[in-house]
């Protein structure tokens, strides 16, 4: 490991004698290429052709560190958001695996949809904050659909009105459903999944 | 808990004393898990459906906060007023 970092410093330091070396040599090829040749050095600084080397110098700098920097912001912000995406997918997978199991802790589908539609939110207000999309339009599609998986997977029937086969039964804090039930949030599932794609689209593309 | 027993113990006391106060009835939703749709309609629908409260007392006597699922107060007035259309009906 030692011999190793030695070799690489001692490379180092070679590289950069020899670098020194090829500029020292560049330097007095340049500084006698007018004896050797026809060409001439006109001493004479014209201001115009002055001003135009000062003006390219500073349109070259406000490119890459003001323009470049936008950039950057924008793609390092619209990865963030990405990511939030990401973990709503990531949510919607453990709940819609949990629900196909067919009976699940109450309490873990209410905190699930919970969890999915805060982050959904965050990734809304972040969108609009920084003005990468218009993303009502997606929330509004997204939580009609959340609304619609939260009746499926948390509405049990009023006591009075239960029916011989319910498809969905809470006992002991464990709801079940009926596999017809579970056909149904499943559709909604993935469509909640198509809507969640169709944003990230909208974010990458804009 | 059920919605059942959070109304029967917990939610139509309180709006017997809001409503012997004459005051506003604040329910904050947040910090929690999150709720079932059953558990809501249970308790608020319930109030009209078992309890028997005056519908319009009790939707200007209410308060609900719910910062972290904002639609969750559309909901609640939606189990009020279809507790109060069924109980019409």
């Amino acid at each position: 490991m030692a011999i190793g970092k030695e070799i690489k410093k001692f490379i180092i330091s070679e590289f950069s004698w020899l670098t020194l070396l090829l500029v020292f040599i560049i330097g007095i090829f340049f500084g006698k290429w007018p004896a050797i040749s026809d060409f001439e050095i006109d001493t004479k600084i014209n201001p115009i052709e002055f001003l135009s080397i000062i003006v390219t110098v500073v349109a070259a700098y406000v490119v890459t560190t003001i323009l470049d920097k936008g950039k950057i912001d924008t793609r390092s912000a619209k990865d963030l958001v990405l990511k939030r995406c990401e973990s709503i997918n990531e949510k919607l997978e453990t709940l819609n695996s949990a629900v196909n199991t067919g009976s699940v802790e109450i309490q873990k589908i209410t905190s699930g949809l919970k969890g999915v539609s805060s982050t959904l939110n965050t990734i809304i207000r972040s969108c609009n904050k920084i003005n990468l999309i218009n993303a009502n339009q997606h929330k509004m599609k997204i939580m009609d659909d959340l609304g619609k998986l939260r009746v499926l997977l948390t509405s049990t029937p009023i006591i009075r009105m239960a029916q011989s086969n319910p498809p969905i039964v809470i006992s002991n804090s464990v709801v079940s459903y009926s596999s017809t039930r579970i056909n149904e949030s499943e559709i909604v599932f993935s469509r909640i999944k198509d809507s969640l794609l169709d944003l990230e689209l909208d974010i990458t593309t804009s | 808990m059920s919605g059942e027993f959070f109304r029967d113990e917990y939610l139509y006391p309180a709006y017997l004393k809001a409503l012997e106060a004459n005051v506003k009835l604040v329910v904050d939703l947040d910090n929690t898990a999150g709720y079932a749709t059953s558990f809501l309609e249970e308790s608020f629908g319930g109030l009209i459906r078992i309890k028997h409260v005056q519908y319009l007392d009790l939707i200007n006597r209410l308060e609900i906060i719910s910062n972290e699922e904002d639609y969750l107060k559309d909901d609640i007035l939606d189990y009020i007023k279809d507790a109060e259309e069924n109980k019409t009906a």
